[in-house]
Order: structure tokens, then sequence, then C-alpha cells
């Protein structure tokens, strides 16, 4: 619930270092249920992801995101406040479908939790939305990095029946991590600027 | 055991090639890598697995290692200038390192039967090549890189979606969840149907994405005219087709059962849709490159369109991937001679290319002519055998092939512009027509043109094989 609190959240604004403390947020709830599927993990595993939440998800990828955007000067994304309020009533629909569709494919037979499956898929298209929506490069990768979030809590729901699946979707963290070094190390500045 | 050596076999030669301290092994590093996965790939389509639960090379595998071992020696022929340009100090990093890195991770993707493995050799590949589009370090080339990363990093977090509702489809009694491929065909009437259609509605977009299907074509063009010649060439012909092979293995898993239907209306529309695109894409681009891009997406279109109809087409897409794949990669190295000739490759800058470079030229004719269909090759028998099996839906049959008419005109009128045309001749900067920068592509036509006369029978053995493992005749 709290996730979806944060998802919500992400959507009200449009500052740079308001998206970066949202993550920041997804990345401590992450910590703590991988800490609390520790019986279906096991401890090896516990302790590899619960490494890697908080290296990855909770200090390298906000520091390098803040870094960037105070190092190239982007504070926002320039929206209005009628594109804020709009993208709030889309989260909150995508939400809403998301988690209709989770009660439905759990009477299907879903080993997940309705909670976690709605979150995770309403995650998953948020992200895609941000993405789609949002005009600066940078904000792309926040928005990519919430879409992987939803991914990462679809796994670790899924811990119980193949823990390996966890481990596999934080591959994509590597990814999203390229992404910004990429920037950080190359100075992308036009692009990022003009939002090309 | 084979397997695992040809996968190891490129890492481990990268890792030399970067620990070295001079450029000059590159060459015969590469040659040699070339030469290796050649001979272990001819070997592992000798005697093809039958089951496997991690790696193994059934008759699907083969064909797309074959295709992915015969593209990487011509490319590693092509690539010698770059590796020359690299001694000389001219790029900042190794472009053998990441050729061959690629080449392990698509080796990886090929030879996978399992839905997790092939995944993450998926996320090896994107990683791997990110670089090798880069290779100039420009700006344009940092925005296409950009592109690419951005679109198929969103394709494999949505693949991965695919992954994990194939782990939820499983039924609750089997504790243990096995990713195999052979596994999961075996069981595929277990597996929960509603989940079964978010795998693959997820694991169909997320390919999608990187085979550069439309919608999600963006990044297609950008890399064909930004990435060296044999990059694009490589990407075009190989790359999107470890895309399509995980694609494959989706639809191999639920080819007997009820659901094909779904899977093959989607790919039926997916690939109607990216025809459509195609042919509007292919007539308002004037760089020769982002007209081959439109082809590249026509020919996905095709073959998920093959893939739509299933049956007997299944055969005739399982030769287009191969015909298609050869076609491709010697357009897109013989526009590479035009692009290093003249410094473009805008379609409308270049003409009289008859006469400055002949033997470019003609091969940039035959090639368009095998490309396109008019030449007896591989591709005109596959499009024949495909369209065959369309007659029972002749409207589609119909506007089909009117958007493929029209990819077809604006392909050919741009080689006759380019070798043919009299008129402003753009500067020629240099007239450099080396025998290696030919002498692949003549061997592709070649077996394009075998491919149209006759099959051989291993060859023919393995795409039957291919076939029969899709549900197809």
């Amino acid at each position: 619930m709290l996730l979806g609190a944060s998802l919500l959240y992400i959507s009200t604004t449009n500052r740079i270092q308001t998206y970066v403390k949202a993550l920041v947020i997804q990345g401590c709830l992450f910590l703590l249920v991988s800490l609390l599927y520790y019986k279906h993990l096991g401890l090896l595993h516990t302790v590899i992801i619960s490494l890697e939440v908080v290296a990855v998800k909770i200090v390298l990828i906000p520091f390098f995101l803040m870094y960037t955007s105070r190092k190239l000067d982007i504070q926002g994304d320039g929206e209005s406040s009628k594109e804020t309020y709009l993208s709030v009533c889309v989260a909150a629909v995508v939400m809403f479908i998301c988690l209709t569709m989770a009660v439905t494919l759990k009477k299907s037979g879903s080993y997940t939790d309705v909670l976690s499956l709605g979150i995770s898929a309403s995650a998953v298209f948020i992200g895609l939305f941000i993405m789609t929506t949002r005009r600066r490069p940078i904000t792309h990768v926040i928005g990519f990095m919430v879409l992987v979030n939803g991914v990462f809590l679809a796994s670790l729901s899924l811990a119980s029946r193949a823990a390996f699946m966890v481990e596999a979707g934080m591959l994509l963290d590597v990814l999203t991590g390229g992404f910004i070094v990429g920037i950080f190390f190359n100075n992308i500045k036009s692009c990022l600027v003009a939002g090309a | 055991m084979q397997e695992i050596a040809l996968i190891i076999m490129p890492f481990v030669l990268a890792i030399l090639s970067f620990l070295k301290k001079s450029g000059k092994w590159d060459r015969t590093i590469i040659v040699f890598a070339a030469a290796f996965h050649m001979l272990v790939t001819l070997y592992l389509c000798s005697k093809t697995s039958s089951t496997a639960a991690f790696l193994g090379a059934d008759s699907l595998g083969c064909l797309f290692l074959l295709i992915l071992s015969m593209l990487f020696g011509a490319t590693t022929l092509s690539s010698a200038p770059f590796i020359k340009y690299t001694e000389l100090g001219y790029f900042n990093y190794r472009y053998v390192i990441f050729m061959l890195l690629l080449l392990g991770s698509m080796t990886g993707v090929s030879l996978s039967r399992n839905l997790g493995l092939m995944w993450v050799f998926a996320v090896a590949a994107t990683l791997a090549s990110a670089p090798l589009i880069w290779h100039y370090g420009d700006r344009e080339s940092l925005e296409a890189v950009w592109k690419y990363l951005f679109v198929c990093s969103v394709g494999i977090a949505l693949a991965f979606v695919g992954v994990l509702a194939i782990v939820e489809a499983v039924p609750k009694e089997n504790v243990g969840v096995s990713l195999s491929v052979d596994i999961l065909a075996n069981r595929a009437a277990l597996l929960s149907p509603q989940w079964s259609k978010v795998a693959i509605a997820f694991a169909l977009v997320g390919y999608a994405a990187q085979m550069g299907m439309a919608p999600l074509h963006a990044w297609l063009a950008d890399v064909h005219v930004q990435a060296p010649s044999p990059v694009a060439a490589f990407f075009s012909g190989a790359m999107v087709n470890c895309a399509f092979l995980a694609i494959l293995r989706y639809y191999q898993i639920f080819a007997s059962t009820p659901l094909i239907t779904v899977f093959r209306g989607l790919l039926f529309l997916f690939g109607v849709l990216s025809i459509f695109v195609a042919a509007m894409y292919i007539i308002k681009t004037d760089n020769f490159k982002s007209k081959l891009a439109s082809c590249n997406i026509q020919h996905m279109g095709l073959l998920t369109v093959g893939m739509g109809i299933g049956g007997s087409a299944i055969y005739a897409t399982m030769l287009y991937v191969l015909s298609y794949s050869l076609a491709k990669h010697l357009m897109l190295l013989t526009s590479g001679n035009f692009l290093r000739a003249y410094g473009t490759i805008n379609t409308s800058e270049i003409s009289g290319g008859l006469n400055s470079m002949p033997k470019s030229s003609w091969l940039l004719i035959v090639g368009t002519f095998a490309l396109v269909g008019p030449l007896p090759s591989g591709n005109l028998i596959s499009e024949f055998l495909l369209f065959k099996r369309m007659i029972a839906y002749p409207y589609w049959m119909i506007l089909i092939m009117t958007l493929i008419a029209v990819v077809t005109y604006a392909i050919i009128s741009a080689t006759l512009h380019i070798t043919l045309a009299h008129g402003n001749a753009s500067v020629f900067m240099q007239n450099e027509e080396s025998l290696i920068s030919y002498v692949p592509q003549w061997v592709f036509i070649a077996m394009l043109i075998m491919l149209g006369l006759y099959i051989p029978r291993w060859l023919d053995v393995i795409l039957k094989g291919a076939a029969s493992l899709l549900g197809g005749v």
C-alpha cells in the first residue's frame, strides 16, 4: 500500500528532487519487503538482494540522478499544474484498473496476492506513462526506474516459487545504471536539456 | 559441452583482446573467433539435440546459430578498416572487444532452451551492442545509442514480465518451476490460460521492441544510419533475429494449445502494422540506410505475418529468415562502400555510381534485386511460398502485396538513382574498392541464388525441423 502511495506521489510532481526522493522511499520499502520475504528467499538470496537494493536503488542511482540534474542545472520537467493534475488522475485510474485485473487473475489461480500484483502492474504502467508524457530524457530514466521497480516487486512476489528470478530482475537495474552512467560520463547536456 | 565452449570462447577472446597491450592481435583474434564459431556451429548442426534444460542446439536454434555464424564471418572481413583505425588510435575503445561480447551474448540467445537464461543473454546483448553503435562518438551516434538503449530496455523489462507471467502460469501442484522451453511445451496444456495470455502479450511486445517492429521501431533507422556499416549489417541480420527467436520460443511453448490462435492473431496484426509503417516511412526518407531500415521493418513484419498464418507458412518463414538475413547484410555492407567513398549515403546526393564505383554499383543492383525479390533467390521462393499460403486471406494478401510493392519500388528507384542517374554528382572523396569490400557480398549473393534453385538436404532437414517444432508442416 505504501508503494502504491509512493506511485501516486511520483505522479503529483514535476521536480527532479521529488522524483528522486520518491525513488529512495521506494528503495527503502523494497528493502523491507526483501527482508519480509526471508522465509521464501533463504539467507543467501536475502543478503544478495538486500545489498543490491541498498547499493543500487537507495544509494547509487538516486545519487547519480541528483548529481547529474545539479550538474546540468535541470530542476524539473516544466509541466503545468493542469498537466500534473491530469497525471494524478491517470495514475489513479491505472491503479484502479490494475487492481481490478489482479482480482480477476487471482480468481484464475495466481500465487501472488492481489495487492502485490496490482501495485506491481500499476508501477509498470505508471512508469510507461511517465516515460511517454514527460519531456526530458532524465525524467524518462526516472520513469524507467519506476517501471523496473514494478517488475522487481512482481519478481519478489514470486520469490517462493522462483527465487532466482529476483536476481535476474536485478539485471534491469544494471541497464538503468548503464543509462545514468552514460549521461554522467558523456555529459549529453544538449540532449537532456533540449528534451530531444 | 560444445554449446558452453561456443558461448564462452568469444568472452574469453574479448578478455584477451582487452588485456593485450597493442592492437596488433585484434584481427587475428576476431578471425579466430569467426572460424571457431563457424566450425563448432557446423558440428552442432550436424547433431541437433532433442531436449535440454538450459543450453542445446535444436533445429530452431541451429538455424539461427548458422545465420549468426555466417553473418559474423562476413562482418569480420568487413571490419578490417575499423580494426585498422582502432590500431591507429582513432577510437578510444576497442571495437573487437564489444563485437566478441555481442557474438557471445547472441550465441547464448540462440542456444538457450530456457526462457530465463535467454532473457539474461538478451540483456547482455543489449549492453554489449550499445558501445558499437556509439563507435564514432559524435552527438548523432550518442542520440542513436540513447534511443536504442531506451526503447530496448523498456522492451527487455516488459519481456521479463512475460517470463514472470510464465512462472505464474505453472500449476500450483508443481512446486519447482522450470523455465525450460521443452518442459513447458510438453506441459503447455496445464498452464493457466489467463496467465499464458499475459505472458504472450508481454513477451511479444517486449521482444518486438528489440526486433524493431512498429510501433516500437523508432531506434532502428537511427542505428542503421549512425552505426558503422559492418555493425549495422550485423545488427540488422543477427540482433533482430535473436529477438525473433525469443518470440518463437514462446510460440513453440503454445504451438499445440488453443492459445496459439490468440498468439497468431497478435503476430499477424503486428506484422501488418509493421509492413504498413515500413511502406510509409521508406517514401519519406532520403537516406539509403534508412530505406534499408524500412526494408528491415517490412521484413520483420512479413516474418510475423508468416508465423501468424501458421501451417505451411512456417517453413516459408524459416527459409525467409535465412535468405533475407543474408540479403540485408550484403546490402548494408555495400551501402557502407558508398558511404566511405562519397561521405554521404543520401540518395539525392549520390549519382553515377556505375562510373565511379562499378564493382560496388553492380553489387548494389544485384543485391537489391535479390533483396526485394525479382532475382531467383531464397527470398523469391520463400515469399512465393508465403503468398501461396496467404491466398486463404485474399484481402489481407492484396493489402500486404500492395504495401510490399511500395517498399520494392522505393528501394529499386533509390538504387538506380545511386548507380545509373546522371546529375549533380557529389564530391567524390576516395576511389577505394578493395577486394574485401565486395567479396563477402558476392558470396552471399551466390548463396541466395543457390537457395532459390536448390536447398541442400542438410539445410532442408534443419528448416523442416525448425518448422515442425513450431507446429508447422
